[in-house]
């Protein structure tokens, strides 16, 4: 009785500060337009994010802040009815939080750069995925660790879903990077640069190990395998990070200087992962809920079986 | 001491074994061969000249125009002729890697399936042997039938590719596709270990090994390549044309595969653990 009643206010206390979130979230928006509409200035905010990221304990701040509101709020707790409950207040967050996202890359961020155009803009749905896609391939490396080490099926089940998000968004980062390439370059692909080519078989091996996780009856091997699989495709993780570097010819556009040096071009990417985190946090409990309602069905269909062999037996 | 003499015995049986019809060195090597005569009917690295170089606006060859434009000329000539080669020669050694990679993965795949009874490894995991033992004599005789497919598939592209290559290169190349083939028998051996009993294992095993061996695979063809254009060979870290940067990677990389493999070996094996 005791938990609920621990739990009912906890809830409570986090919708609270969620709607203040959101209203803040409306509130700038609203001050952004009625700026705008009354100065016809289009980057005072812009400079007044610049300002804030280009110093030390405004970036630490801001990024506290957002890797704050994931974690503590929007991460669900697997397996708890908590879960549960606060998906419609992710869901709401999610779209509060990319509407404001977009409003940054269509207002805030400069309309284009040196060297590439406004054709750069596409990067501000590209770095996110890119990120995330790494983000998700390295829990997957963690938590097939942690399966290892504990055998707790709770742990495949995890990297198993992370396994299928991180290909999506490899997907997707693949498929905004290929557009940008058609832009710029004329070409959907590119073979001269390497990221690129790493970055289509790293998605290959996670593709594979999707495929392995269905290839397999037998739950314990499948699950023991599995592990294996995503420990020994992690290690092509550095090589993915640091191919331009070590491939001579880099053309990846890490290399553009506005791209590095304007502040409010890094604060918006960085806020854009942090809204990416919460989309596909969003794919990640939806499939996680699918995936442990498959696991419940076929443990009962097992135990059914496993007592019909019983009966006929003796 | 006794671990040692397990693995030679454990080697020794592997190879009576392999002895008795040679079966997966010479699946490999007529797959090897047959590649090889496929990819010398579809790519011809001769085909590329400087003519389709002037195509792209490259000059074929120096113009008798006046003195500067002729320099100039005799330059992007040298260029031409300069690309042209690395092309041809990075074509080849591309070859020779996809061919040894395709070859290599149909013995990988038998190191746990062809004729393999799941009795006699049983037989193996209830003995005294450690699997980290049983994980590097897999390994090693694995790595020993791949060598003799290679030697012999590099002698066949030699041959069919029409590359005439001093002693020492040769021996070089051949050392760059041992040491760049043993990271990928290493991570294949426990791949293949763990498809040893699922359906289908013999295609995710390859798609799974293959991407993993990307680095591997850049790094060792570029040094191919190096080898057969010629290029000087020193063994600083940064010298000109093959230096000691490809081999040091190549055996890191090894290191990490052989480590990374026995270790998950383990984990792949304990199914047969007894609780």
């Amino acid at each position: 009785m005791a938990d609920l009643q621990s739990y009912d206010d906890e809830t409570r206390r986090l919708r609270r500060v969620l709607w203040i979130l959101a209203g803040l979230l409306i509130a700038f928006v609203g001050l952004r337009i009625g700026i705008s509409s009354v100065k016809n200035d289009t980057n005072i905010f812009g400079e007044w994010v610049g300002f804030i990221w280009s110093r030390t304990p405004g970036k630490a701040i801001l990024v506290a802040l957002g890797i704050w509101i994931i974690l503590r709020l929007l991460v669900f707790r697997p397996g708890t009815d908590r879960g549960r409950d606060n998906l419609p207040l992710q869901i709401g967050f999610t779209l509060v939080a990319l509407t404001g996202y977009h409003f940054f890359i269509s207002d805030v961020v400069p309309f284009q750069i040196s060297q590439i155009g406004s054709s750069y803009l596409i990067f501000f749905y590209h770095f996110p995925s890119a990120l995330n896609c790494l983000f998700f391939f390295t829990l997957l490396f963690f938590t097939s660790i942690a399966y290892l080490r504990t055998e707790d099926p709770l742990w495949d089940r995890v990297s198993r879903v992370a396994a299928q998000v991180g290909v999506v968004a490899c997907l997707a980062a693949l498929a905004t990077g290929s557009a940008w390439a058609k832009s710029a370059w004329g070409h959907w692909w590119v073979w001269e640069d390497p990221r690129l080519i790493t970055t289509a078989i790293m998605c290959l091996t996670y593709v594979g190990y999707v495929m392995l996780q269905s290839a397999i009856d037998d739950d314990y091997k499948r699950r023991r395998y599995c592990a294996v699989l995503g420990i020994i495709a992690f290690l092509n993780l550095p090589l993915v990070n640091k191919a331009p570097e070590w491939f001579g010819q880099v053309k990846h556009p890490v290399q553009f200087e506005d791209l590095k040096s304007d502040p409010t071009i890094q604060a918006t990417r960085w806020i854009g992962t942090l809204v990416f985190l919460s989309v596909y946090t969003l794919i990640f409990r939806w499939r996680f809920e699918r995936e442990s309602v498959h696991d419940r069905v076929s443990q009962t269909i097992d135990r059914v079986r496993r007592i019909e062999e019983g009966w006929s037996a003796s | 001491m006794k671990a040692l003499s397990q693995f030679f015995t454990l080697v020794k049986w592997e190879w009576l074994r392999e002895s008795k019809g040679f079966d997966t060195v010479i699946s490999m090597v007529l797959f090897a061969a047959i590649t090889l005569l496929v990819l010398s009917f579809a790519i011809d690295p001769e085909l590329v000249s400087t003519k389709q170089l002037s195509f792209l606006g490259i000059p074929e060859t120096a113009s008798t125009a006046g003195d500067a434009a002729r320099s100039d000329d005799a330059e992007s000539a040298e260029l031409s002729a300069k690309i042209v080669s690395e092309i041809r020669y990075r074509l080849r050694a591309g070859i020779l890697w996809v061919v040894c990679l395709l070859a290599g993965a149909v013995g990988i795949e038998r190191a746990f399936r062809g004729g393999q009874d799941e009795k006699v490894l049983q037989g193996i995991l209830v003995s005294p042997i450690s699997r980290a033992t049983f994980y590097h004599a897999k390994l090693a005789s694995t790595f020993l039938f791949v060598l003799i497919m290679e030697v012999i598939a590099f002698g066949l592209f030699l041959l069919l590719f029409n590359v005439s290559l001093p002693l020492e290169r040769a021996l070089l190349a051949l050392l760059f596709l041992a040491v760049g083939s043993l990271g990928y028998v290493a991570v294949g051996t426990t791949l293949s270990a763990m498809m040893r009993s699922v359906q289908g294992g013999e295609v995710l095993l390859r798609i799974l090994l293959f991407p993993l061996m990307i680095p591997v695979f850049a790094v060792s063809v570029d040094a191919t390549a190096l080898l057969f254009a010629g290029e000087p060979v020193s063994w600083t870290p940064d010298g000109p044309g093959v230096n000691f940067r490809h081999l040091g990677l190549l055996i890191g990389a090894d290191l990490l595969y052989v480590f990374a493999g026995q270790i998950l070996f383990e984990v792949v094996m304990a199914e047969y653990d007894v609780n």
